[in-house]
């Protein structure tokens, strides 16, 4: 009968790689979180544009993202970039990567937060006299990014998961470190179910936290 | 000069003209009530006057400014404060905030000096109690109130209140007519399209009558309930129609 052992945690060789991981898993999600929510709240402008060039820019955005594997992303900017002579870190390369195919989800979400606000909102602001920066900054996003909040919690959970990936291009994430560590001790089992435990806890959490927030910032329309 | 001037404008929708080569001037004094029909062009004079609305053609000085230039509309909107009938409490800030956020954005109050105008404001419309509550927590009447009362924050020359009344029951009704009652007791200088004829005979000074994109009757109050609904028909008939 097949019987546990976690002794291989106790190498402090195994310890070191899976700090390396936990730790560029961190710096690729906090950075893709930032970056994937900036890039689509603009792309989100863009598509709700009264210009059909921009608005044009942004369908197609969205739809080649989404409709295009992830992994598939990943390499072509992996393998393409050096070829264009830019030399970067598979580190980045993830974050860029990963940025952008976060956005196209962060993008609808948040263009269904702007499309909740009535056109009510934008009248009132304006017979109050705020310009349209001001009317979109105090008025639109904080309601549309209230609406959005719940899916877009949702985003950033597929986010994490989704790192997992970046092990193919030979960053040392979590996946990557733990990958390494079962070549070594070939304890298959106890690594991969360690590391769904860890991925089960940090959405968890995360899932708890956002409900949280959500009670606080909740809106009625 | 009077303080809007409305000069020949004519706007449409698609094929429909709602105001026809219209022009009337408003003085900042008094209480204007704009009756007619629906559809009559009475919200889309309030609107336009605003700049919420292009005008096809004509156009609107408020205090000399034209609303055809879109760099006077900051302007404009500050010296007419506008109400909706379906006013909007922003739902992600309390009432205090509702109400110091353009004061504090646009005119740059300090916000000590906003919060005290913005208490000193909801206790004229009898809400000081509801500084704290949000959009949800207040009844269609209270919402109302609060809109006007952050219409006055800017301290608008005029009130332009488009059927604020309509969608509210009686009781909420009543309420916001005496707070525009108490308003007009002070002075403000007040354009309200509405239907609520109590409010028209109890605090407008003048009465202007639309129908089909045209004014019909421009006269003080007296003479259109008296002399002018005798004479006119087309008055009569749409006073009797609503009760009156």
């Amino acid at each position: 009968m097949y019987r546990l052992s976690f002794r291989f945690l106790e190498n402090p060789q195994y310890q070191e790689l899976l700090k390396e991981g936990v730790i560029n898993t961190l710096i690729i999600t906090f950075f893709c979180l930032i970056f994937g929510f900036l890039i689509g709240l603009i792309v989100a402008m863009m598509r709700r544009s009264k210009m059909k060039v921009l608005r044009g820019f942004g369908a197609f955005w969205v739809d080649f993202l989404r409709n295009t594997p992830f992994l598939v992303q990943l390499f072509f900017f992996y393998h393409s970039l050096p070829r264009l002579g830019i030399e970067l870190d598979p580190v980045i390369v993830s974050i860029i990567a990963l940025s952008i195919n976060t956005s196209a989800g962060n993008c609808e979400v948040i263009r269904a937060g702007l499309m909740a606000v009535k056109k009510s909102y934008y009248e009132c602001a304006a017979a109050l006299g705020l310009s349209t920066f001001q009317t979109v900054r105090h008025v639109v996003l904080p309601i549309s990014l209230r609406v959005a909040f719940k899916p877009l919690v949702s985003n950033f959970v597929n986010l994490i998961l989704t790192t997992s990936t970046c092990f193919s291009i030979t960053v040392v994430e979590l996946m990557g470190a733990s990958k390494i560590i079962n070549g070594r001790v070939d304890r298959p089992f106890e690594i991969y179910l360690l590391l769904l435990v860890a991925y089960c806890c940090i959405t968890f959490l995360i899932s708890m936290i956002s409900k949280a927030v959500d009670r606080k910032i909740a809106i009625t329309l | 000069m009077a303080m809007i001037e409305v000069k020949n404008i004519t706007k449409s929708y698609g094929d429909h003209t709602v105001l026809k080569d219209f022009s009337v001037d408003f003085d900042q004094s008094g209480v204007t009530v704009i009756l007619g029909p629906s559809g009559t062009g009475k919200s889309t004079l309030l609107r336009c006057i605003n700049g919420l609305e292009k005008t096809n053609s004509g156009d609107i000085l408020v205090d000399g400014l034209s609303v055809n230039d879109k760099k006077n509309l900051k302007q404009i909107r500050m010296t007419c404060g506008m109400v909706f009938q379906h006013t909007v409490i922003f739902p992600h800030l309390n009432v205090m905030e509702n109400l110091i956020m353009s004061p504090m954005k646009i005119l740059k109050t300090p916000k000590g000096e906003a919060i005290d105008k913005a208490r000193y404001y909801l206790k004229k419309v009898g809400l000081e109690s509801k500084e704290k509550s949000m959009h949800n927590e207040l009844s269609g009447g209270e919402q109302q109130r609060i809109a006007i009362a952050r219409a006055l924050m800017m301290n608008p020359k005029a009130l332009l209140l488009d059927e604020i009344t309509s969608a509210l029951d009686p009781e909420m009704t009543r309420e916001v007519q005496n707070v525009l009652e108490s308003l007009a007791a002070d002075g403000v200088c007040m354009l309200c399209v509405t239907h609520e004829m109590s409010f028209a005979r109890d605090v407008a000074s003048r009465i202007l009558f639309l129908d089909g994109g045209s004014i019909v009757c421009d006269a003080p109050k007296d003479e259109f309930f008296g002399k002018i609904r005798q004479e006119n028909d087309r008055i009569n008939k749409f006073l009797s129609f609503i009760g009156e």
